[in-house]
């Protein structure tokens, strides 16, 4: 028998280092498979999941829930997608307030917050992100996953050269096939999130949703931010929003759908369905290239170093408020296009109303945070 | 003496007179129908159709209008403002789009067709890639209406004041409409 | 399908690892190699 020489000793022990920072990294990973914790509010119908509306989607980590609102009067149905992108934190937290907020008067309103909930399990590989922020409430802290931008690469693996979208033929980059936002309208035998977004086809169609709105935020370099982007049938409704919203301070960008970049929610919910698609877009500084620090106080206060010192110095050619752009602002902008719309919608469609109630304005998100319209965490059993 | 001071005086007063109802006559330079059109393709031009709807002025979007629609029009408005998804929209091309703005411009000079330009959807429709629009709109416009946050570093004011044109700058979108309104009365 | 078939090439990317790293006398280069083993096992456990 060959006698143990010093280099097997030394890989003996680069190995075992090897499999306890493994361990160690692993126990990170493995915590993020924990669902985040949405209390819904008094006026929830039921809740239940995607895959009733897409079978295939039964058992895979794409199977989301949705949050029913009924109100029992007759009226219109609207869609509420948070999490598309779930590194895009406006959008889901907005959706987890609605939740934990609303009641509906007349019409309907189904709410997803986490529609990518593959995504939430694993942060994008190279951004330094965190992997969870913690928003205080009036009794203890909420704590919420922070995820990549597409699914999982464990939903979905390898990602392809050239992704392929069906059925138009647009190419667009490999890892384009686990965005949720390149995939509609989906396919019952597609990759992880063609199947969602197929289900929430479904969806869309069985329940003859009216209005249906996806919740995002970009990067302040981007052109398309603080805006407003509406498939054409939804022109007016978008800009009568977009008047609506001036009148209370607040000013969004308009864009309308391009007919020629297909996948994404604003145009294949609309060409798909006789439902008017609103897709909305908030600045979020912890997804700029510019940044510095990237820490949970980024998600949450929106003030960064980097973009502060170019404003300063008048190398800022885009929009980036030096007070910073808050989860509370961020959350609020959300809320408040959601009510212009409808509000606008009420004004076209008067005999056909939607009615929704204890949404908080954006003035009182600013004042008041997030914190104050999420329910405080459940004690923690002994 | 007297006469030569009462003549005077009765020619000043005259003269003060008209210089009071010249400006009334001149502002009244835009009248309906009105062609909307956008310069970069920006959605901008569905607010500004809004805010003559509102006015109750009839007003025709055509936000790729081309020479040959200023047919029967009596106003053409131009809306500036450089949109990537609106001309990915329209499937034409940057350069395209200055070019069809160019040639409209031109038919309009040469029908004698009024000009007004609105900016309204502030700083996110200025920078390197509006601005080509924004001063050929302004140039070519016989007023300007433009939000104060499209404005902030005096874009149009200057080129406003330079032509001796007349702006209005107003602090919101919904605040265009009082000097919109007045325009066409 | 195509999914495991990359877990067998991970799991035999990490075979090839293990048996450089027992051979390396080079400790510099073991500890390289120790290193590169964390996410193929990782993967290949399905963790990340």
């Amino acid at each position: 028998m060959k006698t143990m020489q010093r280099h097997h000793w030394t890989a003996i022990g680069f190995l075992f280092g090897a499999l306890i920072l493994a361990g160690i990294a692993a126990r990170d990973f493995l915590r993020m498979r924990t669902p985040d914790l949405i209390i819904p509010s008094d006026g929830l119908s039921r809740t239940g999941l995607l895959s009733e509306y897409a079978p295939d989607l039964a058992g895979t980590n794409g199977d989301t829930p949705y949050y029913l609102y009924d109100s029992r009067n007759p009226g219109p149905t609207m869609l509420v997608l948070g999490g598309t992108h779930p590194n895009e934190p406006a959008g889901f937290i907005a959706t987890v307030v609605m939740v934990e907020n609303l009641r509906v008067a007349q019409g309907r309103v189904f709410v997803i917050p986490q529609a990518c909930l593959s995504g939430f399990s694993a942060t994008e590989p190279l951004e330094g992100y965190p992997e969870r922020f913690s928003v205080p409430t009036s009794s203890g802290e909420r704590i919420f996953r922070f995820g990549s931008r597409g699914a999982n690469p464990l939903d979905h693996w390898p990602d392809p050269l050239v992704y392929l979208h069906r059925p138009s033929g647009q190419q667009l980059s490999g890892n384009e096939t686990r965005n949720l936002n390149r995939s509609y309208p989906g396919r019952s035998d597609g990759s992880i999130m063609e199947r969602v977004a197929n289900g929430i086809m479904r969806l869309l169609e069985t329940e003859r949703v009216t209005l249906a709105f996806d919740l995002h935020e970009a990067a302040p370099e981007i052109p398309i931010i603080n805006a407003i982007v509406v498939h054409e049938k939804a022109r007016d409704l978008g800009g009568m929003a977009v008047l609506n919203l001036e009148f209370e301070g607040l000013q969004y960008a308009l864009e309308i759908s391009p007919q020629n970049f297909r996948g994404l929610s604003h145009r294949e919910w609309g060409d798909g369905h006789a439902v008017l698609p609103i897709l909305m877009e908030t600045s979020n500084p912890i997804q700029g290239r510019l940044r510095g620090p990237t820490d949970v106080d980024l998600i949450l206060r929106g003030v960064d170093i980097r973009y502060q010192t170019a404003l300063e110095v008048g190398r800022m050619r885009i929009s980036y408020d030096a007070e910073g752009e808050s989860l509370a602002k961020r959350v609020g902008r959300h809320l408040a296009g959601i009510s212009a719309v409808v509000s606008a919608y009420n004004e076209m469609y008067p005999d056909s109303p939607l009615m929704l109630e204890g949404l908080p304005a954006y003035t009182e998100l600013l004042s008041q945070g997030v914190g104050a319209f999420l329910k405080p965490p459940p004690p923690v059993q002994p | 003496m007297n006469i030569i001071i009462q003549r005077a005086a009765i020619v000043l007063l005259a003269l003060v007179i008209i210089a009071g109802i010249a400006p009334a006559q001149g502002g009244k330079k835009f009248e309906t129908p009105v062609l909307v059109t956008s310069a970069g393709q920006s959605a901008d031009v569905t607010l500004v159709s809004m805010l003559f709807k509102r006015a109750n002025l009839a007003a025709k979007p055509a936000p790729q209008a081309k020479a040959g629609d200023l047919d029967n029009v009596k106003t053409l408005v131009v809306v500036p403002g450089f949109s990537s998804k609106g001309l990915g929209a329209a499937g034409i091309s940057r350069e395209d789009e200055l070019k069809r703005i160019k040639q409209l411009l031109e038919a309009a000079a040469a029908k004698k067709i009024p000009v007004l330009m609105m900016h309204i959807g502030g700083k996110p429709r200025r920078g390197q890639q509006s601005d080509d629009f924004c001063k050929m709109a302004a140039e070519a416009a016989n007023h300007l209406i433009v939000v104060k946050q499209g404005d902030e570093d005096g874009f149009f004011s200057t080129i406003a004041k330079d032509a001796k044109k007349p702006i209005d700058v107003v602090d919101k979108i919904a605040d265009a409409a009082k000097p919109l309104a007045a325009l066409f009365q | 399908m195509l999914y495991w078939i990359y877990v067998v090439i991970a799991g035999i990317v990490l075979a090839l690892v293990f048996r450089e790293l027992v051979r390396e006398r080079q400790w510099r280069l073991q500890l390289a190699l120790a290193i590169i083993v964390i996410p193929l096992l990782l993967r290949i456990l399905q963790v990340k």
